[in-house]
Order: structure tokens, then C-alpha cells, then sequence
């Protein structure tokens, strides 16, 4: 029997973004929940299984940097890994511990697909 | 902290460009069109847009890249491949090696929007396109649940091109009248391929409205379609700063041929200046370019005549009774003749001829047979003076020296006059062939009305046309007699002090 598919959530206000990326990595085989800012996202981690977090910088209620820093102080989280993007704040941003890859938007899905799958160590 | 990578495989900011493959456009854009955007390229039927996209799509797998051309609802893939035959660009060695057809009709009219990105999603990916040129998008618009889920799907297919770093060209078959919806205004770029009629003629236009990241040429720019595919000919005044070109840097002389003449001009014209033969017809004007870029065959100082009138075989019969050898010339590389009606190409597009083959000949004379070919190839009258000033100048800067004629509504009086308002003060150097009528006996006089930056000799000498060309008299005295004889006759022949008001 195969493997279930490894569950990616998106996190990101921009539609088109959010969307999009799904749509490529629901492409590539993964399953795909998305999420709309930081607070959507820890709701929808209390009701799935994720085992990555793509999420956008920049966002209101919550932003990517103070979910991660929630994801680190949840003991069922703190594993997870979390790949970030950003329109506004370059590389240099501090990044929270969990935080494996930075990529500057727009996000070339090419290099994007790489970093998921090095994070969820699949091939 | 884990480890924390900064992938990107290139830096999406830098706008890195595509080169088009369309000959004008580039210079148009200011450098191609920006990897991962998407332009709409819309236009009438007949305008050009299924050749513009095909072009684009075998220019880029040519230049390496993978192409495809999707189609909604458009003309049969059999069908525009062969209308696109007899194109140059086209190489059927790269169909389905680099460029692929497909059709997407279906999923868009079986899943709406949502499907027709997926297949979009699909090709993408599967071909590994780095250019994707969707063909009919009216379709799209048509399928759509509301505008609202048109501007949902453009914004997505934006954010797929720039994630997939995948250029999307649409073509629609609309103007930019029509312009209003969301695709116009999601869209990095805008262009619009479209007819313009002037009495009888028609001219095709290419114009950027928009263009997001770079200072595109605005207005429109003309175009034509031949076996070359699409070439844009970008307005001159735009590409070229006339007023930005310096005046002849040295004093090297460029001998005109004429022996007198020379010695008039002390010397030759200045290299790099420009000059205008004014004359009525039949003064010799054409005579005299061919003593000049004869001249600079002997010199070793290829020239290029670029013509209306005369046809290349008058044009050598015409030379050869004055013993020059312009078909030996021509064949050594030493002279060039371009030859066109002045009702066949418009004026940009006269003005790529006239650069390129200078470019390709290497010239350094250049003699243009007339003035009033380009007078008659712009359609507006108003741009011969911008274009010519641009023109010029660009010759300047080449350091090509340059002999214009132009024809003037007499043969000499007072109310001789140049046809384009405000030549005259643009070139360096003015010369006049006049002639008059004394004892029922035709006398043709020149005189070097103006040579900027050199002194000259300001008498009239008379002239004449000899089976060996044009002979100067040595002096002043025979062109003092006819002047003289002439005042005491018709009002008409009375020498004008300085026409144009020079």
C-alpha cells in the first residue's frame, strides 16, 4: 500500500499566492490544507495533521514570525518544520528556530519544491 | 536555530529579460519582454497576432528556451502552421522539439476557469514551458461566471507565470477601446496591433500602453509583415536624440568629385556633415551625388545611394555615360544602391533600411535621392522635419557625410524654396544648382550658399553637364554674365539672395 501523501499547510493573505502554490503542490503529490494569516493556521493545526508550514511573512492578526514562535512554545509543534516567504523583508529577518528555508516573493516554484521536499525529507 | 537556507534559483527582481525575436520590439520595450510576466497582445483580425505569437514562440526555443502555444477557440494548429510557412522563422524541426501546440478549449468549457488553469498548470509543467502564448482568450471572458471570477483566474495565472517563472503572452482579438476589463488591467504589459489608414494607404501599428517596469517607447510605432514575420519600426525621433549629435569634430575634408566644386567648398565638405543639393528638376542634383560617391570609390570609402526615382538600371546607364562603373563597384562592395518607391514603406520603416544598410556596407558617403521620397512616405507631414533631425543627426554620429537633394518648385528666383520647412537650418552645408534662360540658352549656376564651421567661396560659378558629368567653371565671370543677362530679363530668373531664408 503506498504512503498517504505528506499534508502541507499554506498559510498566506494573498489569494493568488495562496492558491496558486496549492494548485502546484497538490501537482506534486502533496496534500494541501491553506490557511488565510497566523490564527486561521493554528486552528486548522489543532484539526489536521500537518507535517510542514509554508507560510507568508507578513499578515494580519498573526503574522508568520510570532506562528512560528507559537508553534515553538507548543510542545505537539515544535517539530515542525516551517518554510517562510516574504515580499517586504529580505533574508536577513531574524528567523524564529523552526524556520528551515527563506525564500524573497515572488517564489519560484522551482526552488520552492526542493526546499519542501528536503524538509519532509522525501525525494 | 536550524539550518536555514535562502533558495532561489535567480533573483526574481532583477527583470531579467527575454529577447523577442521580433525585429523593433526590443528597442520598443527597452530590452525584451520580463521573464514570468504576463502581456495581452490584442488587436483586430488581420493584424498580426497569431504571427506575432508564433514568432515569439520560435524565437524563444531557438534562443533555448521551451515554448507552447495554446489555443481556446482559434484556428486549427494545421492551419496556422501552414500560414506560417513561408515565414523565415519558422522551423518545423522545432515542433514538438521545444514547442508544443495544444488545445485547452475543452477543460475550459467542461471546468469553467478552475479547469482551464489546471490545464494551464499542466502544460506548464509538463512541457517544462518557459514561454506559454494562449491564443483566443475572448473565450475565457465568455466562460466566465462573472467578472469577478475572470479577474480571480488572470490574477492566479499572473501568480503561476511568476512562480513558474513561465512568460505568458494572451492574444485577444479586441482593441484597446475595449480595453476595460480585469485582464487589461492585471496584466504587466499591454500592447496593440492595429491598422492606419491615411486616404489610400494603410499603415500597421504596433503600440505599448503598457509595459510595468520599464520607460517603453509610447505612441505608435509602424510595423510590417513579410517573410521576415513581424518587424516593428520604432518611431526615429524616439530611438535617435538629434539634437543630442555633436557637429563635425575635425577638419578632414570629404571630397565631393567635382574638382571647382572642391575648391569652392576650400577643400571638400567637413567629414561627417551634412548637405543639401537644392535644385529644380533637371539641375544635376543626381549627377552630383554620383560624382560624390564616386569620389569615395576611388577613395576606398564606400557609399550608399538611397534612391526613389531612379531604378538601379537608370541609375547605371546614368553613371556609366559619365564613365563611373557603379556595377563594378557595386560588386567590389564600394557602392551600394537601395532603391524603393517612396509609396511602398512608410518612414520608420525607410529609415531601419537606411541604418542597416549602412551598417551592412560599412558607408561612409551617403547620398539620399530625395528628400521628397520621405516627404511623401510619412504620412503625417508634420514628423519629416523631427524624423529627419533625428536622422541626420544619427549620421553625424556615424561620421557618415551625407549629400541630400532636394527639389525646388523653380528653377531660380526669388521664390525658389526648400519643400520641408527648416532643412536648411539643420544641415551643415548648403548647395544651389539653379538655372536660367539667357538668349533662349539654359546656364546652370552653383554657389555654396552656407558651410558651417569652414569658409568657402561665396560666388556663384557656372556649370555644366558634360558626358563626363559636371564641369565647374574656374571662376566667377561667366556666372557674373548670366547673372547680368538674366536681371535684364524675366522677372523670374532674378537670383534669390538666400532661399529658405538662409
Amino acid at each position: 500500500m503506498a504512503d498517504s501523501p505528506k499534508t502541507v499547510l499554506i498559510i498566506d493573505d494573498e489569494f493568488a499566492s495562496l492558491e496558486v502554490m496549492a494548485l502546484l503542490l497538490k501537482s506534486e503529490g502533496f496534500a494541501v490544507l491553506t490557511a488565510g494569516d497566523g490564527e486561521e493556521a493554528l486552528d486548522v493545526l489543532e484539526q489536521h495533521p500537518v507535517n510542514l508550514v509554508v507560510t507568508d511573512f507578513k499578515m494580519p492578526r498573526m503574522d508568520g514570525g510570532e506562528l512560528c514562535l507559537r508553534l515553538l512554545a507548543d510542545e505537539r509543534f515544535r517539530a515542525l518544520p516551517v518554510i517562510m516567504a516574504s515580499a517586504t523583508y529580505g533574508a536577513d529577518i531574524p528567523k524564529p528556530l523552526n524556520v528551515v528555508a527563506f525564500f524573497s516573493k515572488p517564489v519560484l516554484f522551482s526552488a520552492l519544491i526542493v526546499a519542501v521536499r528536503k524538509a519532509l525529507k522525501s525525494p | 536555530m536550524s539550518e536555514t537556507e535562502t533558495a532561489q534559483d535567480i533573483d526574481p527582481w532583477a527583470m531579467e529579460r527575454m529577447p523577442t525575436g521580433v525585429g523593433g520590439l526590443d528597442e520598443v520595450v527597452r530590452g525584451g519582454l520580463v521573464r514570468g510576466a504576463i502581456y495581452l497582445v490584442m488587436g483586430r483580425p488581420g493584424t498580426g497576432k497569431t504571427t506575432i505569437g508564433n514568432q515569439l514562440c520560435f524565437a524563444h526555443v531557438a534562443a533555448g528556451g521551451r515554448a507552447t502555444y495554446m489555443t481556446l477557440l482559434a484556428e486549427a494548429h494545421a492551419t496556422i502552421l501552414k500560414n506560417l510557412q513561408n515565414m523565415k522563422f519558422f522551423d518545423p524541426s522545432r515542433i514538438n522539439n521545444g514547442l508544443s501546440y495544444v488545445g485547452a478549449y475543452r477543460a475550459l468549457r467542461d471546468e469553467k476557469l478552475h479547469g482551464l488553469l489546471e490545464r494551464i498548470r499542466r502544460v506548464i509543467m509538463d512541457e517544462k514551458a518557459t514561454l506559454l502564448v494562449i491564443d483566443g482568450v475572448s473565450p475565457a471572458r465568455a466562460l466566465a461566471e462573472s467578472d469577478l471570477a475572470l479577474k480571480e483566474f488572470v490574477i492566479e495565472l499572473q501568480m503561476l507565470s511568476v512562480m513558474t517563472n513561465c512568460t505568458t503572452v494572451l492574444l485577444a482579438n479586441m482593441t484597446a477601446e475595449d480595453a476595460n476589463g480585469p485582464e487589461h488591467t492585471m496584466v504587466d504589459g499591454l500592447i496593440e496591433l492595429s491598422f492606419e489608414h491615411h486616404r489610400r494607404r494603410t499603415l500597421r501599428t504596433i503600440q505599448v500602453l503598457k509595459f510595468r517596469g520599464t520607460r517603453h517607447l509610447l505612441g505608435r510605432h509602424e510595423l510590417s509583415i513579410d517573410q521576415n514575420g513581424i518587424t516593428v519600426h520604432p518611431r526615429f525621433e524616439e530611438l535617435f536624440d538629434g539634437s543630442a549629435c555633436p557637429a563635425p569634430a575635425s577638419d578632414d575634408r570629404v571630397r565631393t568629385g567635382v574638382h571647382e566644386l572642391d575648391g569652392m567648398l576650400h577643400g571638400g565638405f567637413l567629414r561627417g556633415s551634412t548637405s543639401v543639393a537644392l535644385g529644380f528638376s533637371g539641375s544635376g542634383k543626381t549627377s552630383l551625388g554620383l560624382h560624390f560617391l564616386h569620389s569615395g570609390i576611388v577613395a576606398k570609402e564606400p557609399g550608399v545611394l538611397f534612391g526613389f526615382y531612379e531604378s538601379p538600371e537608370r541609375l547605371h546607364q546614368s553613371a556609366a555615360r559619365m564613365g563611373f562603373d557603379l556595377r563594378k563597384a557595386q560588386a567590389e562592395g564600394h557602392f551600394s544602391h537601395v532603391w524603393q518607391p517612396s509609396y511602398e514603406f512608410a518612414l520608420d520603416e525607410l529609415g531601419t533600411r537606411l541604418l542597416s544598410e549602412l551598417e551592412r556596407t560599412r558607408a561612409k558617403r551617403l547620398v539620399i535621392d530625395s528628400l521628397d521620397g520621405l516627404r511623401q512616405a510619412a504620412t503625417d507631414p508634420a514628423r519629416t522635419i523631427r524624423f529627419v533631425t533625428a536622422l541626420l543627426g544619427e549620421l553625424r554620429s556615424r561620421q557618415i557625410t551625407t549629400i541630400m537633394t532636394d527639389e525646388t518648385l523653380k528653377p531660380s528666383g526669388p521664390e525658389m524654396e526648400m519643400r520641408v520647412e527648416g532643412i536648411s537650418a539643420l544641415v551643415e552645408n548648403l548647395l544651389l544648382l539653379e538655372y536660367m534662360t539667357t538668349d533662349s540658352k539654359l546656364r546652370r549656376l552653383v554657389s555654396v550658399v552656407k558651410q558651417r564651421a569652414s569658409s568657402h567661396d561665396d560666388t556663384a560659378r557656372e556649370f555644366f553637364i558634360t558626358n563626363h558629368g559636371l564641369q565647374v567653371a574656374p571662376d566667377a565671370r561667366s556666372a557674373a554674365e548670366v547673372v547680368a543677362e538674366a536681371e535684364d530679363g524675366a522677372p523670374h530668373n532674378r537670383r534669390p539672395r538666400t532661399p529658405d531664408g538662409v
